[in-house]
């Protein structure tokens, strides 16, 4: 429930202003870190800086110490070169030696030879400057040559300097040669003069390591490369002059050793180069190594430092981070319970336990969240109740409104509205059993119920009186009021098994038309707003009885109404038709009349004719005839005399039309006198009986008399009834007959029943046969006068016109006929006891 | 995007330099007049010269077997092998390579003939392009053989010079120069092909020779032994310029040792290639160490008694 109300809190707290103030903030953390850090880092940075220097100054002035000592070992050690094959010459220089034979002198020079590779050629200069002895590796060894060296420097030289070191030359322009000449001790001394091949000076100076890629070389005083570890740039007799670092040494000869300097060496390599100079012979060595490797220790010092500052300035992260959030932890933690607590989370308690300034500040948090929480709390309470009391009564409104529209719906079906009223009665009010009960008469009945059991509900439809057994029915019904039966203490069976009942009538006018039971099984008082609801419900329920009650009535109504009008109708059409015959008859009463007077002038003179011809007859049996003239008169007076008789017959015949014709017009033939019903019936039958079976002596037909003996007698003109009868009898044996004819099928018997009833102050009179029936468009025409299926001469159309106009307008009675085409016919007479209709009527 | 980087970069190295994974042997022609079978030695030499095994080179070998007409042809043979230098041993070798003026490098052995008066270097500094190699230019040396000759034979009453034509007449004017200073008489055996070397010998037994001097020549050099043998059969105290002859069973032998010198050969043809082409040749080089080696099994053969002098100057003495 709080997390339901906190979320839209939450939301409008932390909206869109969070991420933007996120971005610009930054962490209280971050910055002690960086403070701290960055503190450090200075320190740590100054000092590495000032070390660096330091060591590197330091570093660089070893490296350049380092090389120039090496420089000078190198140069000693080309120097130690030169000493070496100085002091080898030396053994042949002893003063004594000019006087040891010249074999041994050879010998002695051959040993120089093998002692020092590096010779290629010894000679001895007497003390006059002249050569006396040259041994040679590759030329002949010469003996006393003579050549004079006297004023060549070799000789004068070395006699005035003891050592001479003759310069460099190059043997046809590619290998290094110098000349050593040795004065021999004592007065007046010879010269040992050798020549030396300084290519062998590389053994020494390829020897001369200066650390990995380091390497020395030696020029010449001119600049000349003399020695070098790649032989070639020797033999190819390089001239080094004029690259930066000799020719900067041989600016300066006589001067001090500079301090050693980067140069580029001959390949472009950054290299440090120092040097020395060899003194005895004016030579100078190089030592040159990359710089990257003489610097070596110094990049190195370089890199300690550097990695030291690197792990120092990590240290102090490491440090100054895990410092900062030690601090921050709290704040944090103070800062989230915040956040939680302004998101609407107040149940959250900021737990911290620093004992500074910051506790405080959390205790503080938790008591304000702990109040407001107090006062969340019952604002809540407050809402969620009002929220239940409007939902309550938004539900009962829908449901009334839904009750409603039930009713408006099928406001007729009473059954349907009931059981809504039922239903969402016992839906709003939670109730199990709800039950409608209607007045009927004195009694009651069910009008609906819910959460009744089926077979209970059938039950008590079965068994109306059970329906106001119920407690509080009669309570209701006596009081006309609301009851309630809280803890009904009455018997069980009476309740159904209920632990509380609501008892609301449907008073209508005053009256209780039925009562409204609700019935749960928890004892109690229903509540107000339930008893209201009920009693809405009760008015409704109230309006739908009546609704029905109403619209029954009306439909009674409605359908008495159609009947009279149907009767209306019926009288009306009896009506016309009487008038149309009654019109009809008086024509016909009017041409009868007219056509009488001829006819009868017809009739009697067409006898009168037949009576003169059998006269004529007579005369001319008298007369004088021949036989032929009389067969011949006698042919014509019996064709005369038999048409004579046609006349007769037919005349006679339309007589009896006129007379039946004129019957229609007549009123009361024969006096009105009271008559036995059955009797005429009875009469009627046996002389149409007779007389068909006078006419046709095979006609079979089974009589069947239904007389009513308690038909009794009537008012009537006997004669026109017995008309009537005779009419329809003779009619129906007229049906059966051509039934028969037409092949009636098998086991048909034709039959005729004639039938009476007393209907009180009417009776009945049927004639019924088993013949052929009406068709309908028969039926339609059949009371016209003229009307008649019979073959022509049979029937004159005017039977049944002539027996509806007596029995109708002469008798005040009915004739209706039913028939069945095919099956039977049967026409009913209704004579009113009374009287007959109008019985002074004229014709 | 940085390890991107760092993997198209890689990729572009090794585009870069395609050869560089699988690096191409160096090819090397190696054209000798003598015969296949001493050859095969000379080359191992050269091989252990040029490089330790692993770099090893391709070598392809052509060898005339002393028929020097040939020659032209193995050049052409070598050239078209699409070698990346070209050793020739001898002058005949030298000057049909010199004749057929191709575009790679020449590597020389030549110790008969001087380049510079050949024309075949500008200087011995400064060859130039196309040739380079190992030279001993020194007339005075044969004259230097000579002298050491007499002094072993103890004072021959004449001395027979063994000479192969090919090899240029530079030897055989000084040997005739040392000779006249000396006094002494020379016979001198010239001869064109192998066959005529034993012929020669017994042509100088005749004449009296009582030592003989070999001017140097790569059809002696593949045949020590057999040289050691005749001049034992013919009793002549003999020098060649082979310390290896010595160590065959002949009395002397002064001069820079063979398989160093090809050894010296094969360094000096790797530096030219690890230059590359169309660099400046390294100059013209020499034997370093000469070597005298006396046979003194030989030498007692002969019944000399080798003179104290002598023997300070000899490096080796074969027992």
């Amino acid at each position: 429930m709080s997390g339901a109300a906190a979320t839209p809190l939450r939301a409008t707290a932390s909206g869109p202003s969070e991420p933007a103030s996120r971005l610009r903030r930054v962490p209280l953390s971050v910055k002690l870190a960086v403070a701290l850090v960055g503190l450090v880092t200075l320190v740590l940075l100054v000092n590495g800086v000032v070390n660096l220097w330091l060591n590197y100054d330091e570093a660089k002035r070893t490296a350049v110490r380092l090389q120039q000592e090496k420089a000078h070992a190198a140069a000693e050690r080309v120097d130690a070169f030169i000493a070496e094959i100085e002091n080898q010459i030396g053994w042949t220089t002893r003063a004594e030696w000019r006087r040891v034979p010249p074999e041994q002198q050879r010998y002695d020079f051959i040993r120089l030879l093998r002692q020092a590779p590096a010779i290629t050629e010894a000679s001895y200069l007497d003390a006059a400057g002249r050569e006396q002895l040259k041994v040679s590796r590759l030329e002949p060894d010469v003996i006393g040559s003579g050549r004079d060296f006297s004023g060549d420097p070799r000789f004068v030289r070395a006699v005035a300097d003891k050592v001479w070191l003759g310069p460099v030359t190059f043997r046809r322009g590619s290998e290094p040669y110098m000349t050593v000449a040795v004065a021999h001790a004592g007065k007046h001394p010879g010269v040992t003069v050798a020549e030396v091949n300084l290519k062998l000076i590389w053994d020494v100076v390829s020897a001369i390591h200066v650390g990995d890629k380091g390497y020395a070389f030696v020029v010449s005083d001119t600049g000349r490369l003399i020695a070098h570890p790649d032989l070639t740039l020797v033999l190819r007799d390089t001239d080094l002059s004029r690259t930066p670092q000799v020719r900067h040494v041989l600016a300066s000869p006589g001067g001090p050793e500079t301090e050693p300097e980067i140069t580029l060496d001959l390949d472009g390599r950054r290299v440090l180069t120092a040097h020395a100079r060899i003194e005895r012979v004016g030579w100078i060595v190089f030592v040159q190594s990359p710089v990257a490797e003489a610097m070596a220790p110094v990049y190195t010092a370089l890199y300690q430092a550097l990695t030291l500052l690197g792990l120092g300035l990590l240290l102090a992260t490491v440090a100054g981070t895990l410092l900062a959030r030690r601090m921050v932890v709290p704040i944090r933690r103070l800062q989230e319970g915040a956040e939680r607590l302004g998101g609407g989370d107040l149940t959250q308690r900021i737990s911290i336990r620093t004992g500074d300034e910051i506790e405080t500040l959390a205790d503080r948090f938790n008591q304000m969240a702990g109040r407001i929480q107090d006062s969340y709390e019952t604002l809540e309470a407050k809402v969620g109740e009002r929220t239940h009391d409007l939902n309550e009564a938004l539900r009962q409104q829908t449901a009334t409104a839904e009750v409603l529209k039930v009713i408006s719906r099928s406001a007729f079906d009473l059954e349907a509205v009931l059981s809504t009223l039922t239903r969402s009665a016992a839906e709003l009010c939670g109730v199990e059993r709800v039950v409608i009960v209607l007045r009927d008469g004195d009694g009651y009945r069910l009008g609906a119920a819910t959460g009744l059991a089926p077979e209970s509900e059938r039950f008590v439809r079965a068994h109306p009186d059970l329906a106001g057994r119920d407690a509080v029915v009669p309570r209701v019904v006596r009081s006309g009021a609301v009851e309630q039966i809280p803890d009904p203490a009455g018997p069980p069976e009476a309740q159904h098994g209920a632990g509380a009942v609501l008892g609301v009538p449907l008073l209508r006018n005053g009256a209780v038309e039925g009562v409204f039971v609700l019935t749960r099984p928890e004892p109690g008082a229903f509540p107000a707003r339930q008893v209201e609801l009920v009693q809405t419900f009760a008015d409704q329920a109230v309006i739908a009885v009546e609704n029905a009650r109403l619209f029954g009535e009306v439909q009674a109504r409605t359908g008495e109404l159609t009947a009279s009008l149907t009767d209306l109708r019926a009288a009306q059409s009896r009506l016309v038709q009487s008038e149309k015959l009654a019109s009809l008859g008086q024509l016909t009463a009017g041409i009868a009349h007219e056509i009488k007077n001829p006819l009868n002038f017809v009739n009697n003179f067409s006898a009168l004719s037949a009576e003169l011809l059998d006269e004529l007859r007579e005369a001319l049996d008298a007369g004088a005839l021949d036989g032929r003239a009389r067969e011949e008169v006698e042919e014509l007076i019996g064709l005369l005399q038999g048409n004579l008789a046609k006349v007769v017959q037919h005349g006679k015949r339309a007589d009896s039309i006129v007379k039946n014709m004129l019957l229609h017009s007549r009123e009361g033939s024969g006096e009105r006198r009271e008559a036995d019903l059955n009797a005429l019936v009875e009469e009627s039958l046996a002389l149409a009986y007779h007389g068909a079976r006078a006419e046709r002596p095979g006609f079979n037909v089974t009589l069947v008399r239904d007389l009513d003996p308690s038909a009794g007698t009537l008012a009537l003109y006997p004669q026109e009834i017995t008309r009537v009868l005779l009419n329809l009898i003779t009619n129906g044996f007229y049906a059966l007959r051509k039934r028969e004819a037409e092949g009636g099928e098998p086991g048909f018997a034709p039959t005729l029943i004639a039938a009476t009833r007393n209907l009180g102050d009417k009776v009945e009179i049927r004639i019924r046969d088993n013949g052929t029936g009406i068709p309908d468009e028969v039926k339609a025409k059949m009371f016209n006068p003229f009307f008649t299926t019979k073959p022509a001469g049979e029937g004159t159309g005017l039977g049944l016109s002539l027996s509806h106009d007596i029995v109708v307008k002469q008798h005040g009675g009915t004739l209706d006929v039913a028939t069945a085409p095919g099956a039977f016919t049967e026409f009913t007479i209704v004579l009113p006891r009374g009287g007959a209709a109008a019985p002074g009527r004229a014709p | 995007m940085n390890r991107r980087a760092l993997l198209a970069g890689s990729l572009a190295a090794t585009l870069a330099r395609p050869g560089r994974a699988e690096p191409r042997p160096w090819r090397v022609g190696f054209l000798h007049p003598g015969e296949q079978a001493y050859v095969d030695s000379r080359v191992a030499a050269f091989r252990t010269g040029f490089a330790p095994p692993p770099g090893s080179p391709e070598i392809v070998t052509r060898t005339a077997s002393n028929d020097l007409a040939r020659l032209p042809a193995l050049v052409a043979e070598l050239a078209a092998e699409q070698v990346q230098a070209l050793c020739a041993v001898s002058p005949p070798a030298v000057g049909a390579v010199r004749t057929a003026s191709l575009a790679m490098p020449v590597v020389a052995l030549d110790l008969e003939s001087d380049p510079v008066a050949n024309g075949w270097v500008e200087s011995l500094g400064q060859p130039g392009r196309s040739l380079t190699g190992l030279f001993l230019d020194l007339p005075e040396f044969t004259a230097k053989c000579l002298q050491l000759l007499v002094e072993a034979a103890g004072g021959a009453p004449k001395v027979g010079v063994l000479w192969h034509g090919a090899a240029g007449t530079l030897q055989v004017r000084a040997a005739r120069e040392a000779a006249a200073r000396l006094n002494l008489p020379l016979e001198v055996a010239g001869i064109q092909a192998a066959a005529e070397i034993e012929p020669a010998f017994a042509a100088l037994h005749a004449a009296g020779a009582g030592g003989l001097l070999m001017l140097s020549s790569p059809l002696f050099g593949g045949r020590v032994r057999q040289m050691a043998e005749l001049s034992a059969r013919y009793r002549l105290p003999a020098i060649n310029q082979l310390p290896e002859f010595a160590e065959a069973g002949g009395l002397l032998g002064y001069g820079p040792e063979a398989q160093g010198m090809f050894r010296q050969l094969g360094a000096l043809t790797r530096r030219i290639l690890e230059a590359g082409p169309g660099r400046p040749l390294p100059p013209v080089e020499r034997p370093v160490r000469f070597k005298l080696v006396l046979n003194a099994r030989t030498a007692a053969a002969l019944g000399l008694t080798i003179p104290p002098m002598l023997l300070a100057s000899v490096d080796e003495v074969i027992e």
